[in-house]
């Protein structure tokens, strides 16, 4: 007689309530890896372009912090120029500072890179090459300082999204203070007792329509605004012309007697800002065939070249917000 | 039974970990925000554009389009709107720093300095209130927005003829 054979296995019931469990746990997984990766996102936008602007705006004022009034052999220590381009405030501003330089230079004698102590710097803009609404905010800084100190040097591109930026210089507190669009302290033989900076930046959300609900990162165009002041004690000493340290004379600068790049160098890369660019590719901003610290005297200043400094329609000058 | 079991804790869990990340994340920004915007005020004081400043002064940052921060300046030694900050060691530290920073005047010149302090807080994801403080030292003048004082001080453009 024929033995039974007893097959184990599942019931089609078995397989049915394993694939529902299955399906809900692969529902809920992935249901909360899309969040995760929203957040991510929403977070991404928050740290690489809400706070682009903060950190535009603490790079400035550490820079403008560090302003060298005790080195200068004469006033000229800090120059803005008001600008229009393409109808937004694009204002240029220069000026020296004590600090340690961000571009390494080469030293041919001990070849090695050099920061230098005390630095040229500016911020500028020009028109986006390819979106005009938007303006390209660079950073220049030069070794040293030279008898043009507010020209030539290495161009660092800060932001390139910038909608506009306005400098505005207070030569003494009041209630309602009047505001001046440009400043010049040679000319004025002082230096404004604070300086106030409004920026404007368009962001790009990485998945804007993900990032609507989350945490408000759906904004597309922000404006920051904040005062630097320049300390009373800084004041006093560059109007008194305390201390002249060093002479300002073109042989002076070790970057007069080489012409060499320092692309190669990994330490001359700034730390911010997310391309950066040396030497004489820089058509907005009037550098003439690549070359630092030789003939500068025959360059025209920044913006002439290229007619980026227009006259501003609106008055020179104002009263206090 | 077990594996139901598991599988509800499993997601419970998750979800959890879900809502304690956002909290974070938004606690984060709120920080920011915050650190961001007090600063600011503190360089409005200092830049002495804040009028009819006062101990106990508050607001919100809805001009900034962040109203859920609301701001309580703290003013003196024994504001009692300093935050955690009122035992602070730091103030010595800084006044330390700021008075070699004038060094080059004499003691009469110098000025004074006021202790000013800017509390921001906010309502965290899940209610509870949080707040940052930021403590610096400013000038007095700026403070009280005193401009006699700082034209007596500091006011004259001419040099006084020191080399």
């Amino acid at each position: 007689m024929m033995k039974h054979s007893q097959v184990s296995g599942f019931t089609l019931m078995e397989v049915m309530i394993a694939m529902a469990i299955s399906a809900m746990i692969m529902t809920a997984v992935l249901g909360s890896l899309d969040y995760t990766q929203r957040a991510v996102d929403a977070i991404h936008n928050i740290v690489e372009t809400e706070n682009a602007g903060p950190r535009i705006l603490e790079h400035f004022r550490n820079d403008i912090a560090a302003i060298a009034v005790r080195d200068a052999e004469n006033y000229r220590v800090l120059k803005g120029v008001n600008s229009i381009q393409g109808g937004a405030d694009a204002d240029r501003i220069d000026f020296l500072a004590r600090k340690k330089a961000v571009w390494a230079t080469k030293d041919w004698r001990s070849d090695r890179f050099l920061h230098a102590p005390l630095v040229e710097v500016g911020y500028m803009l020009r028109p986006h090459p390819r979106y005009p609404e938007f303006l390209e905010l660079y950073r220049r800084e030069d070794f040293l300082f030279d008898d043009e100190p507010f020209q030539d040097g290495n161009f660092s591109l800060m932001y390139d999204r910038v909608i506009h930026f306005d400098i505005r210089y207070y030569e003494e507190p009041a209630y309602d203070p009047n505001w001046e669009e440009d400043w010049d302290s040679e000319e004025r033989e002082a230096l404004p007792y604070a300086i106030e900076l409004m920026l404007e930046i368009e962001v790009q959300p990485r998945r804007s329509l993900e990032s609507l609900g989350i945490l408000g990162a759906n904004r597309s165009r922000l404006a920051f605004d904040d005062w630097f002041i320049i300390p009373d004690a800084t004041r006093w000493v560059f109007r008194n012309r305390l201390h002249p340290t060093l002479t300002g004379e073109p042989n002076s600068n070790p970057e007069s007697e080489t012409d060499e790049t320092l692309d190669g160098d990994p330490n001359s890369s700034p730390d911010v800002g997310t391309v950066t660019t040396s030497g004489g590719g820089m058509s907005g901003f009037g550098r003439g065939g690549g070359e630092r610290g030789s003939g500068s005297n025959e360059r025209r200043g920044a913006g002439e070249r290229d007619g980026t400094r227009s006259e501003n329609p609106r008055s020179k000058s104002g009263s206090g917000r | 039974m077990a594996a139901l079991m598991l599988l509800a804790v499993t997601l419970v869990t998750m979800l959890q970990l879900r809502d304690s990340a956002i909290a974070r994340a938004a606690n984060s920004r709120s920080l920011a925000l915050a650190s961001r915007l007090g600063a600011r005020m503190m360089h409005q004081i200092e830049a002495a554009r804040i009028p009819d400043l006062f101990d106990g002064m508050q607001g919100d940052f809805s001009e900034a389009g962040e109203s859920h921060l609301l701001w309580v300046i703290g003013i003196g030694d024994g504001s009692s709107f300093s935050g955690n900050q009122a035992s602070s060691e730091a103030e010595d530290i800084w006044r330390d720093l700021k008075e070699k920073s004038y060094e080059d005047l004499d003691e009469a010149e110098r000025p004074e300095f006021t202790r000013v302090f800017v509390t921001v807080s906010w309502e965290g994801w899940t209610g509870d209130q949080r707040s940052f403080t930021l403590e610096n030292l400013l000038p007095s003048w700026a403070v009280y927005q005193d401009f006699e004082a700082w034209r007596k001080a500091w006011g004259s453009t001419q040099s006084e003829g020191i080399e």
